[in-house]
């Protein structure tokens, strides 16, 4: 919102970047891996949606103003693309493009809290873990332990050994567990990293940048790709010789792959990109050919000639090749763009909603951050204008070509759980009790929106009794949960550590390198203490708030010394839109020991 | 070739002739850019094939706890409160200084050992090594670097060593 009261948006040097916590976390959110979504920001449809045309006319969003482009109004184009890139010739405009055989969601999403709500109330089996730890990554960790605890059989597939795959082993004080009472089965399917096969990162900047294998993986690691393909055909194998309820989802894919139980990442990339499935013609009148690359998502089709896998992606893999491998760092604009340098999507544009750059008229604000302009017949720039090409500036089209109105939003009636604005909640576990902005309303201390399952509010603690803010963060010298496999990284960081500010340690008799305990209601980890200077006490509400750090990068397995999961601390709930765990605020108490 | 860029050799009143005029070369740090992300320490280990021990952490972020013979740089952390009230971090990259006028040369009694080159460089030849390992405070960490490679010789080189060769890889 600041951005664009600011004006920033569509700006070179402006707009906002998120800071993402994984390399490739942009790229998970385009291919739409989450549990409601579909490739490209495309949704799955929920049980009240059993009718395709009608699933397909909710999401083709009209222009609310003369002269808007909603670009979504092309929805059914993507979609039925998509489907033609699973299913292929199974796909036809009789059977709805399989519409029936896209799940429906009674919920609004089966996200990773939900599902270990629903493991903790013993209703699932199984779950494969792939490239993910969740014993160390979610909130509380007892808890998460105990629902892995109940399951069946947990797959974990990773280039290390995780906390997550080794959750059954006591290891003493750090995983106090009873091996013996877990009859969890546990398969460890060891996987390449991201140096040991080839493929594409997608950066924050929504630039696919395409990466060679530096070297095989070790021992019997096999890629993930390889992984899920013989796992599939060994289903589809099953399914084929012993039935089963509606095996048809399954039977019915699509799986052209020269090598069946590993395609190889260039036969992905190019079938994310799309191709024509038959001849036809494109609005220019130009013919394109059954089986070439497509260009770019203009040319997608809702009549089954077209097939993409993510629509966004369209143009990364070309008739001209390999987009995503360009490696031209050539700046002939002096715009610090690099055009042809990888392929941002969508359509290569650098920089969204860049029409913003341009005045009412079509001349850039300042001639300094040029980005795209009207030359008269047509917008053109120094990007690829995210805006339709011909349309002049005076027919009074808006630069927001997403959204129906074709303004940018300050506030929106649908798309905030809370409510149209943003606004300042507590922590649901705060030590001064109260919202300032809401003292009389106990029921907007904190966000009524947020996610909290019932189970939950008993492990919540307060103030009298867990007194500081306890907040978890990173060090530069490790990453996550990883790097602590690294001896080097070990090394420059071997050993589980918690800061605590000179005036707090001072009244409770901590010195630097003392041991401390770490509790709140939901556990306990003793760690060494580090004194410092740079967490001062703050005044809160006429109280003084004393806050204690907690870096996250220790656990049972690894290099380092072995350590407490630092998430054993964190409360299990979300936040009320994106459903991120509350990690940056709760409460502790510190002892020394 | 080395061996006559040698201006200054530990134990020695000679002096080899320097044959060439060599531009000097020195290392700038600039240390309020730093952020103490350790990678120049991590680097240099994997550079030279140095794997410290996992230690312990003792109340700071500084670790290792000092420069050893298998950790050749080091980032130690200060806090500092100005005059003015205002916190300073100072992060300081430890390690050999290539000093003008180098301490351990001057204290050590073995001809050779320790060596300044005309480029500035500060160098150490463990064939001439006695193992004696006298310092002033000034070369005492020099020193405990070299001092354990007499009885654990490597292939590793100092990095400036490896920049002289005409290798390009900055570590």
């Amino acid at each position: 919102m600041v951005q664009l009261l600011l004006g920033n948006v569509g700006m070179p040097g402006g707009g906002v970047n998120a800071l993402r916590g994984h390399s490739n976390i942009q790229g998970l959110t385009d291919l739409g891996l989450l549990s409601n979504a579909l490739p490209g920001y495309l949704t799955l449809p929920s049980d009240s949606e059993q009718d395709y045309g009608q699933f397909i006319f909710k999401r083709t969003q009209v222009p609310l103003r003369p002269g808007q482009l909603s670009y979504w109004q092309n929805y059914s184009k993507f979609h039925v693309s998509l489907m033609k890139s699973w299913y292929g010739a199974n796909a036809t405009a009789e059977n709805n493009w399989l519409f029936d055989h896209l799940p429906k969601l009674d919920i609004p999403n089966y996200d990773v809290l939900k599902m270990f709500d629903l493991m903790s109330e013993g209703k699932v089996n199984g779950y494969f873990c792939q490239g993910f730890n969740p014993i160390a990554a979610l909130p509380d960790k007892n808890r998460v332990m105990g629902a892995l605890a109940k399951l069946k059989w947990l797959v974990v597939m990773d280039p290390l050994a995780t906390e997550t795959s080794e959750f059954w082993q006591n290891v003493g004080p750090y995983n106090d567990v009873k091996t013996a009472e877990i009859q969890t089965e546990v398969i460890r399917l060891p996987t390449t990293c991201f140096a040991e096969e080839d493929g594409s990162l997608v950066n924050s900047s929504r630039w696919l940048q395409w990466h060679w294998k530096g070297a095989d993986g070790p021992g019997e690691a096999q890629t993930d790709i390889r992984i899920m393909s013989e796992l599939f055909l060994r289903l589809r194998q099953r399914y084929q010789s012993e039935g089963g309820k509606f095996p048809d989802p399954l039977l019915k894919l699509s799986w052209p792959y020269k090598i069946p139980d590993e395609p190889s990442p260039e036969e992905l990339a190019r079938e994310i990109n799309g191709t024509a499935v038959s001849d036809f013609t494109d609005a220019s009148g130009v013919t394109v050919k059954a089986g070439t690359q497509l260009a770019g998502f203009g040319l997608l089709k809702d009549d089954g000639s077209t097939a993409s896998g993510c629509w966004i992606f369209a143009g990364s893999w070309t008739e001209a090749g390999n987009q995503m491998a360009r490696r031209d760092n050539a700046d002939p604009f002096g715009m610090h763009q690099h055009q042809g340098w990888a392929w941002a999507w969508p359509a290569n544009r650098r920089i969204l909603y860049n029409r913003a750059s341009a005045d009412p008229a079509g001349k850039p604000w300042d001639p300094k951050k040029r980005l795209v302009w009207w030359n008269g017949k047509a917008w053109t720039g120094t990007d690829v204008p995210d805006y339709k090409a011909d349309v002049p500036p005076e027919a009074g089209m808006n630069p927001f070509i997403m959204n129906p109105e074709g303004v940018a939003r300050f506030f929106a009636v649908d798309k905030m759980n809370e409510g149209p604005f943003p606004e300042h909640y507590e922590p649901f576990e705060t030590p001064i009790g109260i919202n300032p902005l809401h003292p009389q309303n106990k029921k907007a201390t904190s966000n009524p929106a947020a996610r909290i399952f019932d189970s939950v509010w008993e492990t919540l603690g307060e103030a009298k009794d867990f007194p500081y803010a306890g907040t978890s963060y990173r060090l530069t010298e490790h990453f996550h949960f990883w790097s602590k496999h690294c001896k080097l990284n070990a090394i420059a960081q071997p050993e589980q550590f918690v800061e605590i500010g000179e005036v707090l340690a001072n009244e409770k008799g901590i010195a630097a390198g003392d041991r401390v305990r770490v509790s709140c209601k939901r556990g306990f980890i003793q760690a060494v203490a580090v004194v410092t200077k740079r967490i001062r006490p703050l005044q809160v509400n006429g109280q003084v708030v004393h806050q204690i750090g907690i870096p996250l990068h220790w656990g049972f397995t690894g290099l380092t010394r072995h350590g407490y999961l630092t998430n054993t601390l964190v409360p299990f709930l979300g936040d009320g839109n994106t459903q991120t765990p509350e990690s940056k605020s709760f409460l502790v108490n510190v002892e020394k020991l | 070739m080395a061996s006559q860029d040698i201006i200054a050799r530990s134990a020695t009143t000679t002096v080899p002739p320097s044959v060439r005029t060599q531009q000097g070369v020195a290392k700038l740090i600039d240390t309020t850019k730093c952020i103490g992300c350790k990678a120049c320490q991590v680097a240099c280990s994997e550079w030279n094939e140095l794997r410290d021990e996992v230690g312990h952490n003792h109340g700071t972020y500084d670790n290792p706890q000092d420069l050893t013979a298998d950790s050749w740089t080091l980032m130690r952390f200060t806090e500092h409160e100005t005059d003015a009230g205002n916190l300073e971090w100072l992060i300081r990259k430890d390690g050999c200084m290539h000093c003008a006028e180098p301490g351990c040369l001057a204290a050590c009694p073995s001809p050779g050992a320790i060596i300044q080159h005309a480029n500035g460089i500060v160098d150490f030849d463990q064939d001439h090594c006695i193992g004696v390992a006298i310092a002033s405070p000034v070369a005492r960490s020099t020193f405990r670097v070299f001092r354990r490679r007499i009885t654990r010789p490597t292939n590793a080189r100092c990095v400036p060593t490896a920049w002289r060769w005409g290798w390009s890889r900055p570590a």
